[in-house]
């Protein structure tokens, strides 16, 4: 697999992830699910099957529309939602706290903005899964060294994610009526959790990297400009 | 792997060969990030912008409760990060109470609607999809217009609830064509401010502790005036340390009784504020008419001008009122009359000590302060007076006092709040749009009137119900609306449309079943009422009975105006603090979006003049607003501009009134400065404060009767340019039952054919000491039902877990068992278990409980902590905690109102408790609809109890 490839991979992953928590479903979306084929030694394998049990062959209104209002139970309300899908919430107890303005001044570093057009907190699931697709693979970040964003993408998911996660998607999961919620509980934490190693070693190696060595010449840039 | 740690190869080799977990996902990447390069243009709105250490302080208005104080949010990054009280506002003069201060608690709570939902299920299952605004408003403005082609703008009822900046929805459905545009009081108090509202044109009476007020000098200067005179302060029912809208008489009253006041509690509970005062006065549930009319007759017989110990009247109210003889001899006439209960005459100390229970010299020693010790202030309040079947009567015996003893609008007296705040809204309210002329087909014939004619209230079954009938929309939404008065008397129309926003009228107007029952109703396969929308902040019961819920922005992200009851004009901004959070939008905003979509689909009546080309910016619309602040008479003493002439209307900015820059319009009697105006406001603190008078209603002043006196008699003729007119509050209703020759309901239930011109008594009804209709059913339900405010009433506040700890008097206690549960949520058939654990510790979360006294109990055989039933006669029945204590009178029970049974579960813990927590509105017989206004007598209730 080539940079280039894995670069591509990561940042549809974290779009898809985007996807799935970006309000609502579409058919694009459940389509690009029933395609989706990671191989049975994929660790996310048995939660995509989950996913695509639950779709039938021909995707119809009825289909789309049975999954909106159960995402709408679990992910968006009214009131409060079975599963709020914010780092706050889990971490803070509310909607907006530390961890949002930290994800915020994140976002503001690396000099970008979520394009909704709607003002929800930079901690919601699905800005988190975005910027992380921003950070692998868009155009604008071309200029900056990979591995400070493969750095930054890891450190990202520690900080941000991996603190709440499981126990966000342990009540996605439990609060699910059908098998596309909850494949998509296990296959959010498998995917997260699968990258969050994958990504740590070479995390390791840019944060230990020798910056007086002209040979290493991924490793350039002073990643601490960009993870502070 | 040992090359990787030890830093010896490229990255490029350890990529290419390791096989990332992402392979095989580009067919995601379609779907994007999301994300876009600050440098490049957003489209739509910006998103939350969080700039490293910015840190702003904003003045705003509170909404964690119906005081709206005056704030100062420092917001951080973007993030409210503290909330402290304006000490430029002086309504609450910098201070803030617990619940302001957690409101970033609410604001930022799981709990808050986020986005626009439509119903998927029943009514009441708590099904919904979440859809776009447009989807939303699309729902929503066909609705509108298929019942205004078939049924008229009039079937549909705009509810505005409590919050006090609800113009933008009263504008746009006036605009609409209904005339049906209401609001909380009805539900609220209405009986407690019929006095003030008739003799005054006013509407709640306040003791004079606002303090500071701004005040002229004799050198001609403005200053603050910090100088408490009052001498007696006596609250009836009335709590001002819990939860009520005046946040200036908690700490004023303290600060009266240091500077040597003294202060009178009658409550049938020992309340907070009972335990400031120099004495309680327990009195029975229901009774304070009893006991002001002891004290009014106490006063005429003992009156002796000449005895510096006994002049308890001072005759100079003749001057600014009129009517006191006719009134007098109506109330005197009673003295003869013989209670049929007791068998004493009526007003006598004996009399009034029967019914009240309390002893025969406790009020004969209370009228006696009351009328000596100057200047005073007699105030009730909403719980007692304001929610029984007779309140009326004890306002009117109540003002009656106040005035007749001389205590009314003088230095440490008694201040009617509604004359003398500032008017905020103008052509803003839309009232403009009520004399439209509309036509409607009657028996075959096209009959002309006025949008106003349409008036469900006014010219149907409520005509004196000034503040509109919540409690008695559940009938008709049953049964529709017939007009009975007026040019369009004889039209019927169905409600078939309910728009409620910042309102919970299934919890708190009247009884429960009685609302859920006409919200579900059916005709055929659909419902009754064909829309039910619902637009709040929180998500509370109402709420799971809307086909669409809105998010409105909450108090911290939208703009508006406050002013709750000042002593004289204070005007303050509710600005933009934060953004608005997810995609909840200002009332102002839904408005205009929903006017635009009716337009779009050729409503006649929404004309863009009158929107989005009249007030493009939601500033415009605020700006409106404030045009005619602050509005009122000038008049009083000290005056507050000395260079404008007396009784004339004050408009403009406190600055350019001092600084003359005015004009003066002598045909139209205003004194005319520059408009205020959002702008203005930011620019100073966000107050704008006018200088303060006393003795304002002399010589017609702040008083807004037809007469512009004190009116005793409410229905009465005068002679103007050889015609004999009609006036008086009571003559245009009067008129209308004359011409149409029939009384409604609710005067034919008392035997009346008419208002009365004067003076008037009758009884309250679930009383066995006061109506011997009741008497049979004393043995069985021993016990009467009042029920007391709490931190949370009027508020939803239960969701913030911080409040939910806070002990509110014995009430609302942390009497909660031990509790492990999965958080609850709405599922497909009600709510759910979420998975998620939550563990209470014992005693960890106040509840609601029922609040008896110990000898009651012990009879009983109950203990602290039984779980008992309530009944009433009416079926009426809850269930809670009993919490036995000495600091309720035997014979009455209290519960919280709004506290309990509340079966939402966006208010949190607080629902997990809904089986062991008394809601009083249960209770409620949802036929004892208060005669005049129409007010639910929430606390007309007999009682037992049992354990379950």
């Amino acid at each position: 697999m080539t940079v280039e490839a894995v670069r591509t991979e990561r940042g549809a992953m974290y779009a898809m992830l985007r996807a799935f928590y970006d309000y609502p479903l579409t058919v694009d979306l459940l389509e690009a699910v029933q395609s989706l084929d990671l191989g049975d030694d994929s660790p996310l394998a048995p939660y995509l099957g989950e996913m695509q049990d639950r779709l039938p062959s021909n995707i119809t209104d009825d289909v789309l529309e049975d999954l909106n209002v159960e995402m709408t139970r679990l992910l968006e309300g009214p009131g409060q939602p079975a599963a709020p899908p914010s780092a706050s919430y889990y971490l803070h107890g509310s909607m907006v706290g530390p961890i949002t303005i930290q994800v915020a001044e994140t976002y503001r570093l690396w000099g970008v903005e979520a394009v909704s057009g709607i003002q929800t907190p930079p901690d919601h699931l699905a800005l988190l899964f975005g910027f992380l697709s921003f950070l692998a693979d868009d155009p604008a970040m071309v200029d900056i060294d990979e591995s400070c964003r493969m750095l930054a993408s890891r450190e990202f998911i520690r900080r941000y994610l991996m603190p709440w996660l499981e126990k966000f998607t342990k009540t996605l999961k439990n609060s699910a009526h059908g098998s596309f919620f909850s494949g998509l509980a296990g296959f959010t934490l498998a995917s997260v959790q699968a990258d969050y190693e994958w990504l740590t070693p070479i995390a390791d190696m840019a944060e230990t990297r020798d910056t007086n060595n002209d040979d290493d010449e991924y490793m350039r840039i002073d990643c601490d400009e960009v993870l502070k | 792997m040992t090359n990787i740690l030890t830093n010896k190869v490229s990255r490029r080799s350890f990529i290419q060969g390791s096989g990332a977990v992402a392979a095989g996902f580009a067919v995601g990447g379609v779907f994007g990030s999301g994300f876009i390069s600050r440098t490049s243009p957003l489209p739509g709105a910006a998103s939350l912008r969080v700039a490293a250490g910015e840190r702003t302080t904003v003045y705003t208005a509170c909404v964690m409760c119906p005081s709206e104080c005056g704030l100062a949010v420092d917001v951080e990054g973007g993030v409210v990060s503290a909330i402290y009280g304006n000490n430029f506002v002086p309504f609450n003069a910098g201070t803030v109470c617990a619940k302001g201060a957690s409101g970033a608690q609410f604001v930022y709570n799981a709990n808050r609607i986020k986005y626009p939902m439509l119903r998927v299920g029943d009514r009441g299952e708590g099904k919904f999809k979440r859809v776009s605004w447009d989807e939303a408003l699309d729902f929503i403005a066909e609705k509108l217009t298929a019942i205004k082609q078939q049924h008229g703008a009039e079937s549909v009822i705009m509810d505005a609830g409590d919050v006090t900046d609800r113009n933008p929805y009263w504008y746009t459905f006036r605009a609409f064509g209904t005339p049906n545009t209401v609001e909380h009081g009805s539900i609220c108090d209405t009986p407690r401010r019929h006095g003030a509202k008739l003799m005054f044109g006013g509407k709640r009476i306040e003791p004079d502790v606002m303090r500071p007020v701004l005040v002229r000098q004799p050198d001609g200067s403005l200053k603050n005036d910090y100088s408490y005179r009052n001498r007696l302060i006596i609250y009836a029912g009335w709590n001002p340390f819990t939860a009520t809208r005046i946040n200036y008489e908690s700490r004023g009253t303290v600060e009266a009784k240091l500077a040597g006041a003294k202060i009178v509690v009658i409550d049938p509970a020992f309340s907070n504020t009972a335990s400031k005062a120099d004495k309680w006065l327990p009195i029975r549930p229901g009774t304070d008419a009893d006991l002001f009319g002891a004290m009014l007759r106490f006063i005429l017989e003992n009156n002796n001008d000449d005895d510096p110990f006994s002049s308890y009247i001072d005759w100079s109210f003749l001057d600014y009122s009129q009517g006191w003889d006719e009134f007098e001899a109506a109330f005197t006439e009673w003295w003869s009359k013989t209670d049929p209960v007791n068998g004493l005459p009526y007003f006598s100390l004996d009399w009034a000590a029967q019914r009240t229970g309390l002893d025969a010299d406790d009020i004969a020693d209370l009228a006696h302060m009351f009328g000596s010790l100057k200047p005073a202030a007699l105030i009730w309040g909403m719980n007692g007076i304001g929610h029984h079947y007779n309140g009326y009567t004890a306002a009117i015996l109540g003002t009656a006092l106040n005035v007749i003893t001389g205590n009314m609008d003088v230095p440490g007296g008694a201040i009617d709040t509604e004359l003398v705040k500032s008017d905020k809204g103008g052509n803003a309210k839309g009232g403009q749009f009520l004399g439209r002329e509309i036509t409607r087909s009657i028996n075959g014939a096209d009959v002309p009137g006025s949008v106003e004619d349409l008036h469900m209230d006014a010219f149907g079954d409520w005509p004196a119900g000034w503040d509109d009938v919540v409690g008695d929309y559940p009938r008709r939404f049953k049964e529709g609306v017939k007009l009975r008065y007026g040019p369009l008397r004889g039209h019927k129309y169905p409600i078939k449309a309910f728009m409620i926003r910042t309102g919970n009228p299934v919890i708190t107007g009247s009884n429960p079943d009685a609302w859920k029952d006409a919200l579900t109703t059916k005709d055929g396969s659909d419902y009754a009422v064909d829309l039910v929308v619902y637009i709040d902040t929180p998500f509370l019961e109402t709420g799971l009975y809307a086909d669409v819920v809105l998010p409105e922005a909450s108090y911290l992200e939208r703009m508006s105006l406050s002013d709750i009851y000042p002593s004289h004009q204070v005007l303050y901004l509710r600005d933009f603090v934060i953004p608005k959070l997810y995609e909840s939008k200002t009332h102002y905003e839904i408005m205009w979006a929903l006017a635009r979509k009716l337009y779009d689909l050729g409503d006649p009546d929404i004309k863009p003049e009158d929107f989005w080309e009249a007030y493009p910016t939601e500033e415009d619309f605020w700006n409106e607003a404030l045009k005619k602040a602050p509005g009122r008479a000038h008049a009083g003493t000290p005056l507050p501009y000395p260079d404008y002439p007396v009784n004339y209307k004050l408009r403009g900015t406190p600055d350019s009134l001092e600084e003359g820059r005015v004009t003066i319009d002598d045909d139209k009697k205003v004194v005319q400065g520059e408009p205020v105006t959002v702008q203005w406001l930011r620019e100073h603190n966000g107050v704008a404060v006018w200088p303060m008078s006393w003795h304002r209603f002399n010589d017609g002043g702040v008083l807004k009767t037809d007469s512009k006196k004190v009116e005793f008699v409410w229905d009465y003729e005068v002679e103007k340019d050889g015609e004999i007119q009609r006036k008086g509050r009571y003559s245009k209703y009067n008129k209308r039952l004359e011409e149409a020759g029939e009384a409604p309901p609710s005067l034919q239930r008392l035997g009346w054919d008419k208002y009365p011109s004067t003076f008037f008594w009758f009884e309250t009804l679930w009383n066995p000491h006061t109506n011997p209709d009741y008497v049979q059913y004393a043995d069985e339900y021993p016990f009467q039902v009042i029920s007391g405010r709490i931190h949370h009433a009027m508020s939803g506040t239960q969701m913030v877990e911080y409040l939910g700890r806070i002990q509110a008097e014995d009430l609302w206690v942390p009497m909660n068992d031990e509790l492990r549960y999965d958080r609850m949520v709405m599922g497909n058939n009600g709510p759910e278990p979420s998975g998620e654990e939550i563990h209470i510790q014992k005693g960890a979360w106040s509840i609601g409980v029922i609040q008896m006294n110990t000898v009651d109990g012990r009879a009983l055989g109950l203990e602290t902590g039984d779980l008992v039933r309530v009944t009433t006669p009416t079926g009426g029945t809850t269930r809670g905690k009993v919490n036995l204590v000495e600091t309720i009178r035997p014979g009455v029970i209290r519960m919280p109102f709004g506290g309990g049974g509340r079966f939402s579960p966006g208010l949190g813990k607080t629902y997990e408790y809904r089986d062991v927590t008394p809601n009083v509105s249960s209770l409620v017989d949802p036929t004892a609809l208060s005669p005049i206004m129409g007010m639910p007598a929430y606390i007309d209730i007999m009682a037992k109890v049992e354990r379950v």
